[in-house]
């Protein structure tokens, strides 16, 4: 689930994909006791409060608007999103597959509830309610990008192609088609049609930091390490101040400058890619590796043991570890993290080539 | 600071030469130049390719260089495919009986030309053929061939009149399945050359399935992970002229992978050889011999299963030897484009995972690397790196069109540690892109400068010669055992030259990939013209010391009786 974890940072959560189609509202039923006046208070607070990122508040408003009036379904799928902001998963599901009990043919409903089971790493489910909702409208953007997102995270990159390749054919204006086809090349190491891909999505839209990142992803596979630099570069400028979640683009060129062999640079971003984001296992390993080709085997041993506790399934931090402690004359501890890599490594998904 | 130039100073790292620099040195650089014309030998490796995309098409075939008929010049034995039909019948096998498929033997004039001798020496091969292996078996004096199928292998002994005659079944060395290298090495210090074969999948045409998209002409030769994993052949020297299958008694044929790749050193420098197996996509293996006729696998144990991300890589062609001249054996493993060649330094019997910090791994990168050999091809005393490259999908550029089928050969300097390419300052030859395969490395003309000698697949073989001339001396090294194998395979050997500069050697004829070297151990020795110090530990335990000896010889050593020192 490691990727699964980290992907959906990168995506920066398609719930708000999700939200942009539903915003319908349903009439009031006759005979039913409903006080829409305080129902629609509620609501408003409910959406002001979301948009402040008060998400408990947030959910605590459209319970009150859903109880004030039981008719008025479709506060069912605001509480629902506020439910996934505010990571109460389960919650998110549940209100979801409330609303779709009362309005079973609704295409903004199960798309709310796919997201929801995407974002609670149920990827089966949500594969299930995005082909639902695919089946009725075949050429909806968000439920293509549900799915394709689904088969990319599960490893069905064939799969994937083929949904994005839709999203392209049909929205052609969506930037979210040549990138996920990017990433998909970039997988598969197909790394010229990834480029490509990624220089449509610039055309689409020249502030893509995204793009830049991967293309210096591309470029550096490609082993122009002086244009991959540059890419790299360009990401941050852009997200420097406007995106200050993305870390992707600093851990990136951390990696790339590890490589050409100048790792006290590579730890200055490393440590940007970290403070941005301390969730993140590979920037961790990143800056535990840069520390440990500088010589500060201790120093790099914390940042190891922090990136392993991140995710107890990434096997890059055990790895390196093992070699860590055998430089500080650790033995047992050394052992330890190799014992520990060889468990995470049976389950890790196989290089491709 | 300008954009540009923040990003070049975030590149700025401190690099090898300048290029202006290289192009000076190149003036000295020897050069290599395409003799297979003059040579006479017109051999071609036929895959056979089908629609099918049979794997095994993809894999042949080895080299060996060795002097079959001890007349102190090497001769070349090439390994060929056979006749595949397209799609195989059931139960059909590859057939070889038409000229082209056979593996040819010829034979060193002495004069630059060869001799196809292969019908005379009655070594043409059946099944389909992968590797060989050369060594002197029954010490005999004259050294026998191994060859590797997938289906039954092939032990030819040497009669030492120009023929060989197929004793497979007799010594018991056939083994089944898909056989790819394989080397001849006493493990077990007895004196008798034992034989260990890697194998890469349990695989048949039966098995054989559809790989890549479904789209016309995009259908690949599967990623091994298709297929399952082959346990290794061991097989112990009776001494008297069998060998019994001690596979798994050993360890080795207990642990499986997807072998290609096998060389062996002493890497702990315990006076015991152990065996290196480089396998694609899957740990690399580093069987510790044990001393008591067991291995055990420590790969990971000692750094060697992964690169440094502890990631797995497409292991091919291999080499074992001393590259910044620690006197540690250090590791070199192939891998195919989008991964790097690795390059493992041994810290005392610990390896570390240097390919970033010697420069290869940025060299390689795009590169995929078949066989290879630590050689010092300019006699400066540092072994150098020569690899024959070519992707292993024939289409790879439908898929990547940065990636190319046919490659040019690699040639990297090693200055103290540090790899620098110069493959296109030494030879337009290097620079010719082909389907490279085996390869075999030694001294063709005996003038101290190491020859290369390439199989392609489905294209002529080149021969590669080495100009030499840039004034460097050297010495040449030829062990001839009494108590341990008549060959010295196992010999470690140490010189001191007039510098004072230490080298370290190691007499094998295993590494590269399905390919066999001269046994011969090559020191370069710059502009030394003497070696102060030689010291020979014998596989037997016996240690030799000799003294002032001149360079620029080929200096035959015959191992001393136990009592002397």
């Amino acid at each position: 689930m490691r990727l699964f974890q980290s992907f959906v940072a990168f995506l920066g959560g398609l719930c708000t994909v999700a939200a942009l189609h539903a915003q319908s509202a349903t009439p009031p039923l006759v005979g039913v006791a409903c006080n829409l006046l305080v129902s629609e208070d509620e609501r408003h607070e409910g959406l002001n409060t979301l948009h402040a990122g008060k998400y408990a508040a947030a959910e605590r408003a459209f319970q009150n608007a859903f109880d004030a009036c039981p008719s008025q379904h479709s506060i069912l799928l605001d509480l629902s999103r506020a439910e996934l902001q505010a990571k109460t998963l389960s919650e998110a599901i549940r209100s979801a597959q409330r609303f779709l009990e009362l309005e079973p043919n609704s295409i903004d409903g199960r798309i709310v509830l796919a997201n929801a089971f995407f974002m609670a790493q149920r990827p089966q489910d949500a594969l299930r309610e995005s082909e639902a909702v695919l089946r009725q409208e075949p050429a909806l953007a968000v439920a293509l990008k549900l799915k394709g997102n689904v088969q990319y995270l599960t490893g069905d990159l064939d799969g994937a192609l083929a949904t994005f390749v839709t999203l392209l054919d049909k929205h052609p204006e969506d930037e979210e088609g040549p990138y996920m086809l990017g990433r998909i090349y970039y997988q598969e190491k197909r790394i010229d049609h990834a480029t490509g891909q990624f220089q449509r999505v610039l055309k689409l839209n020249p502030k893509s930091y995204k793009a830049y990142d991967n293309l210096g992803l591309c470029y550096q596979s490609l082993g122009d390490t002086e244009l991959a630099t540059r890419y790299f570069l360009t990401a941050i400028k852009l997200v420097d101040k406007d995106h200050p979640e993305y870390d992707w683009a600093y851990a990136n060129l951390a990696s790339l400058l590890l490589d050409a062999g100048d790792a006290e640079k590579a730890f200055g971003f490393a440590s940007k890619a970290a403070t941005r984001n301390p969730n993140s296992a590979r920037n961790f390993y990143i800056g535990g590796k840069a520390l440990s080709k500088l010589g500060k085997h201790e120093l790099s041993a914390n940042w190891l043991e922090r990136s392993a506790s991140l995710d107890s399934k990434y096997p890059e931090p055990l790895y390196l570890l093992s070699r860590v402690y055998s430089q500080l004359g650790q033995k047992e501890k050394a052992k330890e993290a190799l014992e520990r890599f060889e468990v995470v490594k049976k389950d890790a998904p196989r290089e491709r080539r | 600071m300008n954009r540009r130039a923040f990003v070049l100073s975030l590149l700025a790292v401190p690099r090898g030469a300048s290029a202006a620099h290289a192009q000076a040195a190149a003036l000295r650089l020897p050069q290599f130049r395409d003799a297979t014309p003059q040579s006479r030998i017109g051999f071609q490796c036929n895959g056979s390719p089908t629609s099918q995309k049979y794997l095994i098409e993809t894999m042949p075939g080895g080299v060996a260089m060795f002097d079959y008929d001890g007349d102190g010049r090497m001769d070349l034995y090439f390994v060929n495919g056979a006749k595949l039909d397209d799609p195989m019948p059931p139960r059909k096998e590859p057939d070889k009986t038409d000229p082209r498929f056979w593996n040819r033997l010829y034979h060193n004039n002495g004069d630059g030309t060869f001799t196809d001798v292969t019908a005379k020496a009655g070594v043409q091969g059946r099944g389909y053929g992968m590797g060989v292996a050369v060594g002197d078996y029954d010490n005999d004096g004259h050294t026998d061939l191994y060859v590797t199928n997938f289906g039954r292998n092939i032990l030819y002994h040497n009669n030492g009149d120009g023929t060989f005659t197929d004793v497979t079944d007799k010594a018991g060395v056939g083994g089944s399945g898909w056989s790819s290298s394989a080397c001849f090495v006493d493990y077990d210090r007895d004196g008798w050359l034992d034989l260990i074969v890697t194998r890469y999948m349990q695989w048949d045409f039966e098995k054989n399935i559809w790989c890549g998209p479904r789209e016309p002409g995009y259908r690949g030769y599967c990623h091994p992970a298709s297929f399952k994993q082959a346990t290794h052949l061991v097989f112990h020297n009776n001494g008297d002229g069998t060998f019994t299958d001690v596979s798994d008694a050993s360890g080795i044929g207990t642990v499986p992978g997807y072998g290609l790749g096998i060389a062996f050193n002493d890497y702990d420098r315990d006076g015991w050889p152990d065996i290196l197996i480089a396998n694609d996509n899957v740990p690399e293996q580093l069987f510790h011999n044990l001393r008591n006729g067991k291995f055990e696998e420590v790969a990971l144990r000692v750094g060697l299963a992964y690169d440094e991300d502890g990631r797995t890589f497409s292991g091919m062609g291999t080499d074992f030897d001393d590259y910044d001249n620690d006197g540690w054996p250090d590791v070199v493993v192939g891998a195919l484009a989008n991964e790097k060649y690795a390059l493992f330094r041994n810290r005392k019997g610990e390896f570390e995972y240097v390919s970033g910090r010697s420069g290869l791994g940025r060299i390689s990168s795009m590169h995929s690397g078949w066989g290879l050999k630590l050689i010092d091809y300019d006699n400066d005393g540092w072994k150098d790196l020569f690899v024959a490259q070519g992707h292993v999908m024939d289409n790879i550029s439908l898929s990547s069109p940065s990636l190319k089928y046919l490659e040019p050969m690699l040639l990297l300097k090693n200055d103290a540690g540090v790899f620098e390419d110069v493959s296109a300052l030494s030879g337009d030859v290097l620079g010719v892109p082909r389907a490279s395969r085996g390869v075999a490395f030694g001294d063709l003309d005996n003038d101290g400068f190491p020859d290369v000698v390439v199989s392609c697949l489905n294209a002529p073989a080149v021969v590669l010669r080495n100009g030499g001339g840039n004034g460097n001396h050297w010495l040449l090294v030829n062990t001839v055992g009494t108590s341990s194998n008549r060959d010295g395979i196992g010999a470690r050997i140490r010189v001191v030259s007039e510098s004072g500069l230490e080298q370290f050697g190691f007499v094998t004829t295993a590494g590269s990939y399905q390919s066999a070297n001269d046994k011969r151990v090559h020191f370069g020795l710059g502009q030394d013209k003497k070696v102060k110090l030689l010291e020979i530990l014998w596989p037997s335990g016996i240690e030799q010391r000799l003294e002032g000896i001149t360079a620029d010889q080929i200096l035959t050593v015959k191992e001393p009786p136990r009592a002397v020192k």
